[in-house]
């Protein structure tokens, strides 16, 4: 018995051994170096929105403080209007109708029929048939994003896009970083800010004039992308395509952007995104 | 109907070969499984734009269970399948795959589990880990777990490991122990054995999840605390738990610093037909998650009990309280009393009346201003646990008499006084928003009354119905429902009811929510067949709710056990 208290002892102490942190100065501050000549990898937040979600506007402020914080071209925005039609659908109060095809097959695809707004996915990491890993808060986009910023970038992208008789052309070129053992499939698509329509807000109010960002608007390419690479890659391949698409004169060339990345067609998972503007 | 009577034939023979106790090994082999399914029809009154429509026409879920057990030996381990997952579970249920898995062994005095298992301290409100099937509530610890009595009196256990999120794990991992002494028995023996029983306890639960926000310092170790004491002496109980939780930024509470506490009381009287329970709970910011980033009933380590009746009545059971883990105080209190046989109001069988009060309001919360972001990040907000809130959440009065009238008929008659805030406990709305804003409260009171019958139509036939009415002008309006279900012992079950929302303000609204379901029970089977229609709703089981879309279809279900 003398034995059994003695471990029940040691054993409480090592149970109770893990400490609180108490924190008292919790705002990091300071600021975060964004000047390098050389490519990082970047990160796509495809943000699962709607007008009439009321949650949304906070997971938007998200991505901007994250842009602020890292700089447009190392944190890419996508608002990507799908799904459930209470929250995207059109009425007299939301007349304007974002919700794309592309948009609606991408969730279906990777959530299921009627996904809780607003959430997201930072590169597309983490995807398996089973679970929800590859969805995310916009609560966990800090983390992942600090964390998808830091890690290995495999391939590099540059792109350039332009706008001339109402067709849209873009040209991409990829520089393998590391050995890439399976294929690469690429995806082109626009995106449009500054669109000043209404929005529910967090408080259950009705914004008329709400300024909407990265608003998924086509795809130059096929929804679930285009052949870019086989396996194998190396350092020192080159890698490249063309893509266009006839300009939709809705769209306000100022306000939109071309958004190019890579991906693996194995697990999605995105190897490097880029936002280059139109010309 | 021949082809579906040979179908339901075949799968009980099937069951009917396996379903007896399997001696293994020389131990003892246990097993449970369920399958559901729904076939969806498209319905457009209820759904107009065919938002919850599934593209899959049918869904289905099961598991099974298998608990393999010789003297101080167990295992045992769970299949689920979710191909896929149906309409108002949580959608992460994606696949199928072995879920829960155990070995556990009693050696020396310590009582070992590897692998994943269930508990809780005390009332839950540091910890608790546990299963609710009907929410797709799961939060099972996948690690170790030892319990011993190291000296008469005292009981430890200690846990370590991650949470079930699903088909993975939580990112936080959680290290507890939980310690109970029964202090009448072996320090006051004269109190024992005048039949006071105190016994008093204590938890602790850490939590560690690595953290790498490039705005905030997060506390990667969390820690959370408390005590507890149970007296009771005759026809008298008490039970009171306080818990503490130190800094834990989270999305449930805006990323605030500051500290959260609870406490739970619970005083109850029980004689001479006559029973009392009064209950008293206060929380603030006492949300804990293994993932601070976590939201809806993912990943939640503790449990807050409602401070509220849970009905079981369709009408009520669409206006249930759940628990607002941010901040709330509330009290309940509940009388029973039964009428003896053969006195005036008791008649010749007797007769039960329960009255049941619960109200559930928010915190006093002083907010600090914005402007100081660091002293707002840090304490967001300070509440004086004297001071009431001021936002009223829920109340619930209602009055039950259950009364046997003859040998052949009992009767329960209902009636309920009930406030719901649905800016609250259906959107979410936090404090803060709804005080800048109250006019934009949505709020729903109402009446209902509920008669419900039991007539013993002959030897093995039974016959139960339900009239039940909602009578309000807010939310979806008022409501009537009837229901029969006619039962022949043992096999047979018919039921069809039909809720009717008369009332809705939207004449397009004013729809019949029918339902029609057939079971079979065989020895431990049970197969169940319905049609209908189901109304949105919220589906609570202790004050932990899921919201569930409108559908109509077919559905199914098969249970078993062995």
């Amino acid at each position: 018995m003398r034995k059994l208290f003695a471990f029940s002892t040691l054993l409480s102490l090592l149970f109770l051994t893990p400490q609180c942190d108490v924190v008292n100065q919790p705002l990091k501050g300071g600021t975060i170096d964004t000047t390098s000549s050389e490519q990082r990898r970047n990160v796509l937040i495809e943000d699962w929105t709607g007008h009439r979600c009321k949650n949304c506007p906070k997971a938007s402020k998200v991505i901007e403080n994250l842009v602020d914080t890292y700089g447009s071209e190392r944190i890419i925005g996508l608002a990507v209007h799908g799904r459930p039609s209470s929250f995207t659908g059109v009425t007299t109060d939301y007349p304007t109708d974002f919700t794309t095809p592309e948009a609606k097959a991408l969730q279906n695809f990777f959530y299921g029929n009627s996904p809780p707004l607003p959430i997201g996915m930072l590169n597309r990491e983490n995807w398996s048939s089973t679970g929800n890993g590859h969805l995310s808060g916009r609560d966990d986009w800090p983390t992942l994003s600090a964390e998808a910023l830091d890690s290995t970038l495999r391939i590099a992208l540059e792109a350039s896009a332009s706008l001339s008789s109402g067709q849209l052309n873009v040209s991409a070129e990829g520089f393998p970083q590391t050995s890439l053992l399976h294929d690469l499939k690429i995806v082109v698509l626009v995106k449009e800010s500054n669109i000043v329509s209404p929005q529910l807000m967090g408080d259950d109010t009705r914004d008329p004039d709400y300024v909407h960002m990265n608003v998924l608007r086509d795809y130059l390419t096929d929804t679930w992308g285009t052949s870019f690479g086989t396996s194998p890659m190396v350092p020192g391949d080159t890698l490249s395509g063309s893509y266009s698409l006839a300009w939709n004169t809705d769209w306000v060339k100022a306000n939109s952007a071309v958004v190019v990345y890579v991906f693996n067609p194995e697990n999605y998972r995105i190897l490097q995104v880029v936002e280059t503007p139109i010309n | 109907m021949k082809r579906l009577l040979l179908f339901t034939w075949v799968i009980f023979s099937a069951i009917g070969s396996f379903a007896q106790e399997q001696n293994t090994f020389g131990g003892q082999l246990h097993g449970n499984f369920q399958l559901d399914g729904q076939l969806y029809l498209r319905d457009e009154s209820i759904d107009p734009t065919g938002e919850f429509y599934p593209d899959e026409r049918f869904l289905g879920q099961g598991y099974a269970n298998f608990v393999y057990s010789d003297g101080n030996f167990s295992s045992g381990l769970r299949y689920e399948n979710y191909q896929n997952v149906m309409l108002g579970f949580p959608e992460g249920y994606r696949g199928e795959g072995i879920t829960y898995r155990y070995l556990k062994f009693k050696q020396d005095g310590l009582d070992i589990t590897i692998g994943n298992f269930y508990e809780q301290f005390g009332t839950g409100m540091v910890f608790r880990s546990y299963e609710e099937r009907g929410l797709g509530y799961d939060n099972a610890m996948d690690g170790v777990r030892i319990k011993v009595n190291p000296v008469s009196g005292l009981s430890l256990k200690a846990v370590m490991g991650r949470q079930r999120f699903y088909f993975e794990k939580s990112p936080g991992l959680l290290r507890g122990i939980d310690a109970e002494y029964n202090l009448s028995k072996e320090l006051f023996p004269k109190l024992d054995s005048a039949g006071l029983r105190w016994t008093v306890g204590g938890s602790y639960m850490s939590k560690y999840q690595r953290a790498n926000d490039p705005f905030l310092v997060l506390p990667e170790n969390v820690a959370a605390g408390g005590v507890r004491t149970q007296v009771s002496k005759g026809p008298w109980a008490m039970q009171i738990e306080y818990a503490y939780k130190a800094n834990d930024p989270s999305a449930d509470n805006g990323y605030i610093y500051k500290d959260g506490n609870g406490i739970l009381t619970n005083v109850s009287y029980s004689k001479n037909g006559l029973g009392i329970i009064a209950g008293v709970k206060r929380i603030d910011n006492m949300s804990f998650r293994t993932d601070r980033n976590g939201s809806t009933i993912d990943m939640l380590v503790n449990y807050l009990s409602p401070t509220a009746q849970v009905h079981t009545y369709a009408l009520p059971a669409l206006y249930q309280y759940a628990t607002q883990i941010n901040g709330e105080e509330g009290i309940q209190l509940e009388a029973n009393y039964k009428f003896k046989r053969n006195t005036a109001l008791g008649g010749k069988y007797g007769m039960l009346l329960s009255i049941n009060y619960s109200v559930v309001q928010s915190i006093d919360k002083d907010y600090v201003d914005p402007a100081l972001d660091t002293l707002r990040t840090l304490q967001g907000y300070y509440s004086d646990p004297l001071i009431r809130g001021d936002i009223p959440y829920f109340h619930d009065f209602n009055i039950t008499l259950s009364k046997k009238i003859n040998t052949k008929l009992k009767l329960n008659a209902m009636y309920l006084n009930l406030f719901y805030n649905r800016s609250v406990l259906e959107d979410g709305l936090g404090d803060e928003s709804i005080l800048l804003n109250p006019d934009g409260q949505k709020l729903m009171s109402g009446d209902i009354f509920i008669v419900e019958s039991l007539y013993k139509v002959r030897r093995k036939h039974y016959l139960r119905t339900e009239f039940q009415h909602l009578s309000t002008r807010d939310d979806r309006g008022s409501m009537a429902m009837a229901l029969a279900e006619y039962s022949i012992a043992p096999h047979w079950f018919f039921s069809v009811q039909d809720i009717y929302n008369y009332g809705n303000p939207d004449e397009a609204q004013r729809l019949h929510y029918p339902l029609a379901s057939v079971v079979y029970t065989s020895g431990t089977s049970r197969f169940q067949l319905s049609y209908g229609r189901q109304q949105r709703g919220i589906f609570c089981v202790g004050g932990v709710c899921r919201v569930v879309p409108p559908s109509n279809g077919v559905s199914f279900s098969l249970t078993s056990s062995f």
